[in-house]
């Protein structure tokens, strides 16, 4: 059917599949910053500026590829046709009795950079620069078009996950010594992280302690009196949430997996609430000194 | 087939029906195959030993195994993979890397490979035009009941374009026909347990299911009734109420926040951003369409509104749900050891979690699975649980397929599947064939309900 010799051994075995897996897997390059669910859209050369940019308002798109017989000529897009429309004079407009929006998208054409899938991502940061935009894959086989919005929402993406974890673990130790002072951090770990370590490597202070160490003294049940004023009523619930977030520090900090949209949801929510908590505990103080 | 604490869990070897089948499936000369099943059988196993077989016999054909579940991909796809088969999970960033790859005027799909796609993926108009210009030698059909519409026309234009193409479709005996992809009628295999009680494998160990009903506070009714109202006022529509309030009120306390706290969250700070490069199954992050509020509401009010009453729920100390867990998780049944293996089912992370939390403190130590877990820890949990036992807490989402517990005492629905075909899914991944240890299940079930439902009404029934 495809006229391959099945018998080749320069494309089609396991071995490449195996190298596939793990590259595609491990690095991060222009693929993964192409949305999965991109809906390449393109049109033709002889669409009407006019309804190219009706489309691309509808869509929110700042270009469009423009495609014929399978092959892309160049790109559409507001830039272009700001050009062009620039460089027509009354006189020709009013000698060919036509608007600028009238012209067909293949005179208002730019040509975009193209870069493979597997490329890094640095190597188009100076194209992006310049033309807003890259095209993916080649002439004869288009697969994509990546934009400056795509690189912010891949890099908030993979950047977030670590920043909501970083505030979430200060506000944490935040509330902690809201609750409790130095001294009494020691004495709670020697009650609570007992079992966890030998008596002479117990954690003492809060720089040393894992987020699973806080967790363990914050929902110890001696101890949580202290922690119910800054943390809410409910000790259970509050280990829930802790033991919850620790998980997808873990694996988020030991490249176990990547982070989902749940995975989002649920770190969006406890920050949240640990900064609600944490604006209480501040206005609580405000009213303490006021006092 | 007796099992002892801290044996290693048998790993895929063939059982009796299973070995039939596959030996006929080389030898019949029929290339359609219909594998119709009972839950419980491993039909999944049975699937990657077929794979694994007609790859080591022809090494250079493709193979095409399409499945609805990610986990179910996950899972055939380890198992092939320690079968020595090198398979390959394709999304869509595998599948541009697959396209750049390919010389001009050769097929995308390298020959000799092992593919497995989601059926979502499958039938996306690209992907099912490419599929279908290559030639495959086989192609499985992993719950084949679900193959409608596009993806059955995807079937017949690979079944057209593929001369050699040997089918295996399985599917559960409850689902019905399912399409003929090509003129060649199927040969069916039927398992039942009747079927394979013939032939020698003992039938499993018989299950009895018990009602453990409960009650809410009327603290707990009348903070809902308020936080339903709430909703109400601000125009959220029925269906979202009923996945942001009703269901995970009646999961649990921490399932009722934690839903609320994304709804404040998304409120207050716009969309999450981010999503998922397929749909999940197992997900419970909430789309943009059960956000939608009157355009006339003043969101900061309902925001200011939530977080009164997330204040309420979080002063809630009273669980009798809860309670009455933990009472009937003491309670042993009278002809058990002391060794048992005990599960519990829910519909939501937060009351994993939740749960956990409580058994972790009342000395059980429970290991959990659930979807947000990396396939690493997933195995790992699953394996530890079947070699030492104890108590396992699970979201459902992962029990769908593919994940096997036998010599499992008892399993506890923290949350009861609405209907009887999802109840016996589940099921099915304990009460395996072969199976000896008798399953008692435990449905807890909330007197406020109004009528049992179509799984509350199988209670009483024993050996199911």
């Amino acid at each position: 059917m495809d006229g391959q010799d099945p018998e080749s051994e320069a494309h089609g075995n396991s071995e490449f599949t195996r190298e596939l897996d793990l590259v595609s897997e491990l690095f991060h390059r222009i693929n993964r910053v192409l949305p999965a669910t991109q809906q390449l859209l393109t049109i033709a050369p002889e669409m009407m500026a006019r309804d190219a940019i009706a489309l691309m308002r509808n869509h929110s798109y700042s270009q469009l590829p423009v495609v014929a017989g399978g092959e892309v000529l160049g790109v559409f897009s507001f830039r272009s046709f700001a050009v062009k429309a620039a460089a027509l004079e009354l006189q020709d407009i009013i000698q060919h009795k036509c608007a600028p929006t009238d012209l067909c998208v293949d005179e208002c054409l730019e040509k975009f950079d193209y870069a493979r899938v597997t490329a890094e991502m640095r190597e188009v940061f100076d194209a992006m620069e310049r033309d807003n935009g890259i095209l993916i894959g080649s002439p004869e086989s288009l697969q994509g078009i990546l934009t400056p919005m795509d690189f912010l929402r891949y890099f908030y993406g993979v950047a977030s996950p670590f920043v909501m974890l970083s505030e979430i673990e200060l506000a944490l130790r935040a509330l902690i010594r809201v609750a409790v002072d130095d001294r009494e951090i020691a004495e709670l770990a020697e009650r609570s992280l007992a079992k966890m370590y030998e008596p002479d490597r117990i954690p003492r202070t809060l720089g040393q302690m894992t987020f699973d160490n806080y967790r363990a003294i914050i929902t110890h049940g001696d101890n949580w009196p202290k922690f119910e004023p800054v943390l809410g009523a409910n000790r259970s619930r509050t280990g829930a949430k802790l033991k919850q977030i620790g998980e997808i520090r873990n694996d988020l900090f030991h490249f176990k997996r990547p982070m989902t949209a749940d995975d989002h949801e649920v770190l969006n929510s406890y920050r949240d609430w640990l900064l609600l908590k944490a604006k209480l505990a501040n206005s609580q103080k405000k009213q303490t000194g006021a006092a | 087939m007796s099992f002892e604490q801290g044996q290693e869990p048998r790993r895929h070897v063939p059982l009796p029906h299973q070995q039939e089948f596959i030996d006929r499936f080389f030898t019949s000369p029929s290339r359609a195959h219909w594998l119709v099943q009972a839950v419980g059988m491993g039909s999944s196993s049975t699937a990657a030993l077929v794979v694994q077989r007609y790859h080591s016999s022809v090494p250079k054909q493709r193979v095409l195994l399409l499945a609805p579940f990610r986990v179910l991909q996950a899972q055939i796809t380890d198992v092939l993979q320690r079968f020595g088969v090198p398979a390959l999970q394709v999304d869509r960033y595998r599948y541009r890397e697959l396209q750049e790859g390919a010389p001009a005027g050769v097929a995308i799909w390298p020959a000799g490979g092992v593919f497995i796609l989601s059926t979502a993926f499958a039938k996306q108009d690209d992907i099912a035009n490419s599929l279908a210009q290559a030639e495959w030698g086989l192609i499985v059909l992993l719950e084949a009941q679900e193959f409608k519409g596009p993806l059955e026309r995807l079937v017949r234009d690979i079944a057209a374009s593929s001369p050699e193409l040997r089918l295996l479709a399985v599917s559960n005996i409850a689902d019905g026909d399912i399409p003929a992809f090509q003129s060649e009628p199927y040969e069916v295999t039927r398992w039942t347990g009747a079927d394979v009680s013939t032939q020698k494998v003992p039938a499993n160990g018989g299950m009895s299911i018990k009602l453990i009903p409960f009650q809410r506070t009327a603290r707990e009714q009348q903070l809902f009734s308020m936080i339903e109202r709430l909703m109400q006022s601000y125009q959220l529509s029925e269906a979202t109420r009923e996945t942001l309030l009703s269901l995970p009120f009646k999961s649990s306390p921490a399932a009722l926040e934690g839903k609320l706290r994304s709804l404040r969250n998304r409120l207050a700070h716009g969309d999450l951003w981010i999503t998922d490069s397929e749909m999940d199954p197992a997900s419970e992050a909430m789309t943009a369409d059960e956000l939608t509020i009157g355009a006339d509401v003043d969101k900061q009010q309902f925001i200011a509104s939530l977080d009164q009453k997330l204040e309420e729920l979080e002063h809630l100390s009273e669980d009798p749900k809860l309670n009455v867990f933990m009472h009937e998780l003491r309670q042993r049944p009278a002809n058990q050891d002391s060794y048992e293996r005990v599960v519990v089912l829910t519909d939501y992370r937060s009351t994993l979690f939740y749960l956990h939390s409580h058994l972790d403190e009342a000395g059980y130590d429970p290991t959990v699975v659930h979807g947000a877990m990396s396939s690493d820890n997933h195995m790992r949990a699953i394996e530890y649980f079947a070699r030492n036992g104890g108590v396992l807490l699970a979201t459902r989402a992962m029990m769908v397929a593919g994940f096997d517990l036998p010599n499992t005492n008892r399993v506890f629905f923290y949350d009861v599947p609405q209907e009887v075909h999802e109840f016996q899914q589940l099921i099915g991944r304990f009460n395996r064939i072969g199976n000896l240890t008798p399953l008692q299940v435990y449905l807890m079930s909330d007197l406020e309900g109004g009528s049992l439902n179509a799984v509350e009404k199988l209670k009483d029934q024993e050996n199911l």
